[in-house]
């Protein structure tokens, strides 16, 4: 597998929440706007490239059997410290994620990459796919949020998290008195997640079955 | 051996570091998130001591009822206060200086959703006076009438006075029991808000009914009256709030009215006021009627339904409508005054106990107080309060507003 393709394969093929089913609690949970979807998808990447790196620079000198703690205590340290910031300039984000940024520690997707890849590879490798792992998550939290935003409000709004401006507000007054209020609760995210967990299936065996037919050739 | 060693040491050498990280990032940090977090409440501050520098205390004691503490510069120390009054699901929040030489400087209710003109009566200059100017050991009064609400925020108060003592070093005593404010009643007074009416005599029995707290249903009496002067009171039926009005209807309270006559100075149950007025205009009304005083068509009662009719409380014209609420059809009466609604009174004996009701109890004030049927309802009794709003637009359009 070449960089590109590891780069890549984070979206559709290896997409950690539609493909991996990999960190779905938050991802279930804070998909309510699109503000909170780039705000947490943001900061998974952040901090997933950071310990990617991190584990990787050390791998060499990490000893085998207390890889696991080694690991953790990285991910916790870098988790509070983007937790620090935002409380610090980012409030407003801050208070809607709540609990699920502290919970990032125990996102699976993290400590997932920093063994399966980050662990094995290079330092450049492993940013690449930290970068592109959190950008898959990032991408699947903005495809349930823009449906379920959507439905919930009949409006998108994007803020500025740093002073709360809003830079992007597109409502579709006419649907006002259409809005589905089920979809901003946790009953709309699994039915979101559920039709956008069957469509990536459908995605990723096509080219499967291709190849089947060609070979029965 | 060496190779525990390795690992211990590794171990350790990956904490120290991340604790140095965490604890530079913090140092960094601390000072904005502490600044941000006082400039959400600096508005409120300013009005209890405009200009001065605030800075964030521990707000940390045994009730857990005090969720802010401030110390204010050289002037003093604020205290944001969360209590629990009648309304259970929405807190009364306040907040309350104290100056360094331990006098209180202000009171502010910050929100409040307690019943419109009873327990909201705490976010009112009356009370904020009797809160104002008190020394940290004196004894704050309850409001007559509001007992539930006002015990809840001087209990509050307390709390904050308790705290102030730790913080400021000062020692306070120990708060009494909240003294409720003195107010006589006799039974010559006015009570022609529980609008009560004799229904029937039978000797020198009286059985009346009067109305309690506002919304719930009429209590109903039996009055022994003798000689001019009550010989017993009976409940036999009991309309109001269950477990606030009952020590009013209860057998020793009701004993202790024996012998008044409508010069008597009669006793208030303390924390069911409503109920003993209740108990005072029915012994009025079984006083009057024995004395061969005809009880005036009643005023401010709610079931009067003739239109036109002039309440002795309020002036003005009253109209009645009926819309189908959840259990049947709920009774709005509304008295105009040129274009002004000066009362409204709803009755659906049907709607469920504890959520039509609590609509029943709450719209009409807010009605009176927005002027208009377009008030926000009251949420979990939607259906309710729905049917009180459009039958105060039907009374309305019958008035031709």
């Amino acid at each position: 597998m070449n960089r590109k393709e590891n780069f890549v394969a984070g979206f559709v093929k290896e997409n950690p929440v539609f493909g991996l089913y990999l960190g779905l609690c938050s991802a279930l949970a804070i998909s309510t706007t699109l503000d909170n979807a780039i705000g947490m998808g943001l900061c998974v990447t952040l901090i997933l490239t950071a310990s990617n790196m991190i584990i990787s620079a050390i791998r060499k000198i990490t000893p085998d059997e207390i890889r696991i703690p080694v690991y953790i205590v990285v991910i916790a340290s870098l988790v509070s410290v983007v937790e620090m910031l935002m409380a610090a300039f980012m409030q407003e984000l801050y208070a809607n994620l709540g609990v699920f940024i502290s919970l990032i520690v125990v996102n699976c997707i993290i400590l997932g990459r920093a063994e399966a890849f980050a662990s094995k590879n290079g330092i450049l490798d492993s940013a690449l796919d930290g970068i592109g792992m959190g950008l898959g998550y990032t991408f699947s939290l903005l495809l349930i949020a823009f449906v379920r935003e959507f439905l919930a409000t009949a409006s998108w709004t994007i803020t500025n998290p740093f002073n709360n401006q809003v830079i992007l507000h597109l409502g579709l007054e006419f649907l006002e008195p259409f809005k589905i209020s089920m979809f901003s609760t946790s009953t709309g995210s699994f039915l979101t997640f559920a039709c956008f967990a069957a469509l990536f299936t459908v995605l990723r065996n096509k080219p499967a079955k291709k190849e089947e037919k060609k070979e029965a050739k | 051996m060496k190779k525990i060693l390795h690992l211990t040491v590794f171990l350790a050498v990956v904490g120290a570091l991340s604790a140095g990280v965490l604890s530079y990032v913090n140092n960094l940090t601390a000072p904005i998130i502490e600044a941000q977090k006082l400039a959400a409440v600096k508005e409120s501050l300013e009005v209890l001591y405009p200009g001065a520098n605030f800075s964030e205390l521990d707000a940390e004691e045994e009730t857990g009822l005090v969720t802010g503490a401030y110390l204010a510069e050289g002037k003093g120390y604020i205290y944001k206060v969360s209590v629990t009054g009648y309304n259970a699901s929405t807190p009364i929040e306040f907040m309350i200086s104290i100056s360094m030489e331990g006098k209180v400087d202000g009171f502010v209710v910050l929100a409040q959703q307690e019943t419109s003109g009873i327990g909201s009566r705490v976010a009112t200059d009356e009370f904020k006076n009797m809160v104002v100017g008190k020394g940290v050991n004196d004894t704050i009064s309850t409001l007559s009438g509001a007992t539930v609400s006002s015990t809840a925020v001087v209990k509050g108060i307390n709390a904050a006075k308790a705290l102030y003592g730790t913080q400021a070093g000062v020692s306070v005593e120990a708060p009494k029991d909240p003294v409720v404010e003195e107010v006589v009643y006799k039974l010559s007074d006015d009570y022609s808000s529980a609008g009560a009416e004799v229904v029937s005599v039978d000797g020198n029995t009286y059985t009346v009914t009067s109305n309690g707290f506002p919304g719930n249903s009429a209590n109903t009496f039996e009055i022994v009256v003798e000689n001019g002067a009550v010989a017993s009171v009976k409940n036999t039926v009991f309309g109001d709030t269950a477990g606030i009005g009952d020590p009013a209807v209860a057998d020793d309270a009701l004993a202790g009215y024996a012998g008044a006559t409508l010069d008597s100075e009669v006793d208030v149950v303390s924390g069911s006021t409503f109920t003993s007025k209740s108990v005072f205009a029915a012994m009025q009304a079984a006083l009057k009627a024995a004395n061969g005083e005809t009880t005036e068509p009643n005023e401010g009662d709610s079931s009067s339904e003739a239109a036109g009719e002039t309440e002795g409380t309020v002036e003005g014209d009253s109209y009645t409508a009926t819309a189908a609420g959840f259990g049947g059809d709920v009774t709005v009466t509304i008295v105009l005054n040129g274009d002004d609604i000066v009362d409204v009174k709803a009755e659906g004996a049907n709607e469920t106990s504890g959520i039509g009701s609590n609509a029943i109890e709450v719209l009409p004030g807010r009605i009176v107080e927005a002027d208009s049927a377009d008030v926000d309802g009251v949420s979990g009794a939607t259906v309710t309060s729905e049917a009180i709003k459009t039958a105060v637009k039907a009374a309305l359009t019958e008035a031709g507003k």
